[in-house]
């Protein structure tokens, strides 16, 4: 799913370095917390792992070949965490609706996934739909939201040759 | 340094006693690596406020009972207020302060002593990356260990073990919308390189901060991080590559010696306890229980730490106390608060066997307004929308199926009796109980108008309410009275000597010196602990026996009646007493042996009232 390496030893010294400058820093700040709240250099630091290059694919997203008209399913590391109702592609989105049933709480973070192919089932291309979290203190009357919308539409560019969509979800978290 | 606690910390030493031979007044031991303190347990219930806390004693315990954490003896009040983003920390110019906290936040107070916004993990609310007391105990060679029953890269977890700009930055991927936050890094994203964008699985999985780490949110971590983990030392239990869950059993097969180990026991949080009892042929039945992954960890870290020299800091968090109140779900947020008041009795027990460890218990915040309501009373109704539950492993008891609807069996108040103009199916309905004190069978009268506890909540997210702190042990005289969450950061940091060190107020001690005498060796009594106390709820009372050799026996009297003999071990004792209401004479004494001569305390003089 992603490309990761063992950079244990790496890690360890970057992060030694970020505690070691800002207890050599500390202090350095007059305002009443700074007695002892770091407010050192921000040490611009990684642990050593490869640098991501964009959002993360689905396993099979490229091979699915969905049937003319049909919407695929992809799988992710969060599927036993939801369940989805009314999933349709129409040609121009991906639509459906999402329940969340690990938690009761906030949605924090989540990512649906679609795919997009030809009449042959050939992948053609992909977009994303992410859940954007109400802003703080604009929160709706009542419980936390555990269903949700979503809507992926297919890329202009595409809309010519598309001919059924797969879908997945990439990214899910609860407060 | 909250102001108020630095008021605490100049208090003078207090001298309560004399007696004969020679009197010398000493402080109790402070809490500082130099004063014999080696190991923090600290441990929080999630959004485990003060109501939570005393229903549970309720339900479980009874009006007159007590939890294990309210047998620490040190009691206190956190208060536990955020900041918005981009904001100066407080008394700065720039200080814009957010009465509600969420996790993040809160553990970013306590692991770095900083005020950040909701949302933030281990920076200030300026993005600037602060190291956390984890950090700071593993760079000093200390043991760290960090257990939940959520998923571990969960917020409190993850605030001492990772930076991340959002906390929704878990993994196992970095995805761009939950961890960028153009907001507080001037309008730009980062660079994905950049440590604050990097999911909190390979943070976790590559810095080695935490030897121990047990808890829940295996889906966060993949094949990469196993090897990670694996090339690091760590003994992994369960598999990330594969996405096998760790068991109880795997858990309980772990070798004290194993030094680092990872095991993971659910792909998401961990399951309420109710549902494992009641199903236990299920594979969730064998995830171990918060106390069980205590127990591990703190058996490793002692191990661990006994090779090195040096102590031990470990992190334990209850996360379903916090989760099942999202969901207003009362039956489990009391079953969860027991769950976790049962790892505070391991942590508790191990303190007072080993004399070197300050037990901390807290919370990060309150969650939903959960208040106790006078039977019969009415209902909350403003909540007219309360949360619908639908987690096929998590179901409320008694069940609550459709959201917004009024439950028939368990609502009695006015606003729904039918009375004229007020009866409305969506009112709120309180959540009844039976409690300990109903006898032997009172989960029978639970849902039902019988219950003796009524409970009911305000909303389904968390208040600004103060949390209760607990603690035992040297320094704990630190966390008395009202602290700031931030606080927290100095107190754990001086205990484990890698903050600097914070002078602990006396308690009130007197020590005895008898007369020397020759070819025996002088020997020399202290006692120390409250002197105003509740009647019959368990309180400590320390002995400093000077000189005195392990194994020896200590008397303890009341009013000159023997109430307890206790054992020295290594100059210490301590001895649980409960006392009825009025006054008590408390004295202990040593009877010396062929090579070291008597001693005596002076007599404490301790009210027990209401």
């Amino acid at each position: 799913m992603k490309p990761l390496v063992a950079a244990g030893t790496a890690g360890a010294a970057s992060l030694a370095l970020v505690a070691g400058l800002w207890l050599a820093a500390s202090g350095s700040d007059d305002s009443p917390a700074a007695e002892q709240t770091p407010t050192g250099p921000v040490v611009q630091t990684s642990l050593g792992l490869p640098t991501p290059t964009g959002d993360p694919e689905l396993p099979g997203l490229r091979d699915l070949s969905p049937a003319p008209d049909s919407v695929g399913r992809l799988v992710g590391p969060f599927d036993d965490r939801f369940t989805t109702q009314g999933v349709r592609f129409d040609g121009r989105a991906l639509r459906g609706r999402l329940t969340i049933t690990s938690d009761v709480s906030e949605i924090l973070a989540l990512q649906v996934l679609g795919g997009f192919y030809d009449d042959q089932g050939a992948y053609l291309g992909e977009a994303r739909w992410d859940f954007v979290p109400p802003e703080e203190g604009h929160h709706e009357e009542g419980h936390p939201e555990e269903s949700v919308s979503f809507v992926v539409p297919v890329p202009a560019a595409l809309r010519a040759r598309v001919a059924s969509a797969s879908y997945g979800v990439t990214n899910l978290v609860n407060e | 340094m909250h102001p108020r606690m630095k008021t605490a910390a100049l208090a003078a030493l207090a001298l309560v006693g004399a007696a004969s031979s020679t009197l010398v007044a000493t402080p109790s031991a402070s809490a500082n690596a130099e004063d014999g303190i080696k190991n923090v347990i600290y441990l929080l219930g999630d959004g485990m406020g003060r109501t939570q806390v005393s229903a549970a004693r309720q339900r479980y315990y009874g009006a007159d009972g007590e939890l294990n954490m309210e047998k620490l003896g040190t009691t206190g009040q956190v208060a536990t207020y955020a900041v918005q983003k981009n904001s100066g920390q407080p008394g700065a110019a720039d200080f814009v302060p957010n009465y509600v906290t969420d996790s993040s936040s809160a553990a970013t107070a306590w692991s770095s002593g900083v005020k950040t916004y909701n949302n933030a993990n281990g920076i200030d609310a300026k993005a600037n990356i602060t190291p956390t007391l984890m950090e700071l105990a593993h760079q000093a060679g200390l043991s760290t260990g960090n257990v939940s029953t959520a998923e571990i890269t969960d917020a409190t977890p993850a605030g001492q073990m990772s930076h991340t700009l959002q906390r929704a930055c878990q993994g196992p991927s970095y995805v761009e919308a939950s961890c960028q936050l153009p907001d507080v890094t001037g309008g730009n994203p980062l660079p994905t390189s950049d440590l604050r964008v990097t999911p909190i699985a390979d943070q976790i999985a590559t810095n080695q901060t935490a030897d121990v780490i047990l808890g829940g949110g295996l889906s966060r971590f993949d094949q990469a991080n196993e090897d990670s983990l694996k090339s690091n030392g760590y003994t992994v239990i369960g598999s990330p590559g594969s996405q096998t869950v760790a068991s109880k059993t795997d858990l309980a097969g772990v070798d004290a010696n194993a030094g680092k180990v990872f095991g993971l026991f659910s792909k998401g949080n961990m399951t309420i306890e109710k549902y494992k009892r009641e199903n236990p042929a299920d594979a969730a039945a064998q995830e171990p229980t918060v106390a069980d992954m205590t127990t591990k960890a703190i058996e490793l870290l002692k191990t661990k730490s006994a090779k090195t020299g040096k102590g031990f800091y470990l992190q334990v968090e209850g996360a379903l106390i916090d989760k099942r109140s999202h969901a207003n779900d009362a039956a489990q947020t009391l079953e969860e608060t027991k769950a976790f008041d049962d790892a505070v009795k391991v942590a508790y027990d191990f303190a007072k066997a080993d004399g070197h460890t300050l037990v901390i218990v807290t919370a990060d915040h309150e969650c939903a307004g959960f208040n106790i309501i006078e039977k019969g009373s009415y209902v909350n109704a403003e909540a007219a929308a309360p949360p619908s539950n639908t987690d096929g492993k998590n179901t409320s008891n008694p069940s609550r199926a459709t959201a917004g609807a009024k439950d028939g069996t368990r609502s009695h108040g006015f606003i729904n009796d039918g009375d004229a103009g007020q009866a409305d199916v969506k009112n709120f309905a309180p959540a009844t109980f039976g409690t300990v004190d109903q006898g032997e069978n009172y989960t029978s009268l639970d849902g039902t108008p019988n219950g003796a506890l009524w409970l009911t909540y305000l909303s389904g997210n968390h208040t600004g309410a103060d949390v209760p702190i607990f603690s035992f042990g040297a320094g704990s005289k630190l966390l008395e009275g009202e602290i700031d969450n931030t606080d927290l950061f100095g107190i754990v940091g001086s205990a484990l000597g890698v903050r600097p060190r914070i002078p602990v107020p006396a308690e009130p001690t007197v020590t005895v010196t008898a007369t020397p005498a020759p070819g025996k060796v002088a020997t020399a009594l202290g006692i120390t602990g409250p002197t105003v106390v509740k009647p019959n709820r368990t309180v400590t009372y320390r002995i400093v026996a000077s000189r005195v050799p392990s194994g020896s026996k200590v008397v303890v009297k009341d009013k000159g009646r023997v109430v307890r003999t206790v054992v020295v071990r290594n100059g210490r004792a301590t001895v649980t007493l409960r006392l009825a209401r009025g006054a008590h004479r408390l004295a202990a004494s040593y009877a010396g042996s062929s090579k070291t001569l008597p001693s005596v305390t002076p007599t404490l003089t301790v009210t027990a009232r209401r």
